[in-house]
């Protein structure tokens, strides 16, 4: 399965993410945990988009939208 | 639960357990692929599964990070849009079919067809942008599909009306 697989990856990302923004803010660096943030949200975007693109596609041929 | 009984019946019957029998072991799934192919429950079970693991995914991930757990739901649903896509292609073609057995033509057909996929891909990203607290923007991509439906059933309105025209003495 691709699919499940790509879900599992975002939880992980999210939560991943979620730790190191609690731990720099707990050291103290509020805003290199804001970037981790915005890191984490790119990847994830990037793995999306793909699939995105793939439905969008799927619906246009299926649909005959050109 | 009529198909566990038809799928007993089939197995206790001689002639039906020699043909899949001598096929060897792993040909059980090939008897129940027979048997559920028609059904599609076993799609529907992947279906709930993937919805309920994303759904206690999801649950968590909402508390930690919410922009995630917004990319999150939109995977899953286009995860399931994938396992029924060759579903409504079928149907589609059923439609295509009898459109032209009926010798409809095809100009009326790719219509709906249009005016369909609009409509889903529409609430697709309405439901991502309500999911997202963003009311708004929901509400105008709502409004924008509903007047590009307006816009390509504009031909058929058209020809609705010329016949009455005609019809009118």
């Amino acid at each position: 399965m691709n699919g499940i697989d790509l879900l599992f990856k975002i939880a992980g990302i999210g939560i991943i993410v979620s730790i190191l923004h609690t731990v720099l803010k707990q050291a103290g660096k509020e805003e290199q945990g804001q970037l981790v943030t915005l890191a984490g949200v790119v990847i994830v975007l990037l793995l999306v988009i793909q699939l995105l693109a793939g439905f969008f596609e799927t619906v246009r041929t299926m649909f005959n939208l050109y | 639960m009529t198909v566990l009984i038809s799928v007993s019946k089939l197995l206790t019957t001689q002639n039906a357990s020699c043909q899949y029998s001598s096929w060897g072991l792993g040909d059980r799934s090939k008897l129940w692929n027979d048997l559920l192919g028609e059904v599609e429950s076993v799609e529907i079970v992947r279906i709930l599964g993937i919805a309920l693991v994303a759904v206690f995914l999801l649950l968590i991930l909402r508390q930690l990070r919410p922009e995630f757990a917004l990319l999150g739901a939109l995977v899953a649903g286009l995860l399931i849009f994938l396992l029924i896509v060759d579903k409504i292609q079928g149907v589609l073609g059923l439609l295509q079919e009898l459109a032209d057995q009926a010798g409809i033509s095809s100009l009326y057909l790719h219509t709906i067809l249009k005016v369909i996929g609009i409509a889903y891909l529409t609430e697709f990203a309405s439901q991502v942008a309500k999911d997202a607290n963003e009311g708004a923007i929901a509400a105008k991509v709502e409004l924008a599909g509903k007047i590009i439906i307006i816009f390509l059933a504009l031909p058929i309105i058209r020809a609705i009306l010329d016949t009455v025209v005609k019809l009118m003495p």
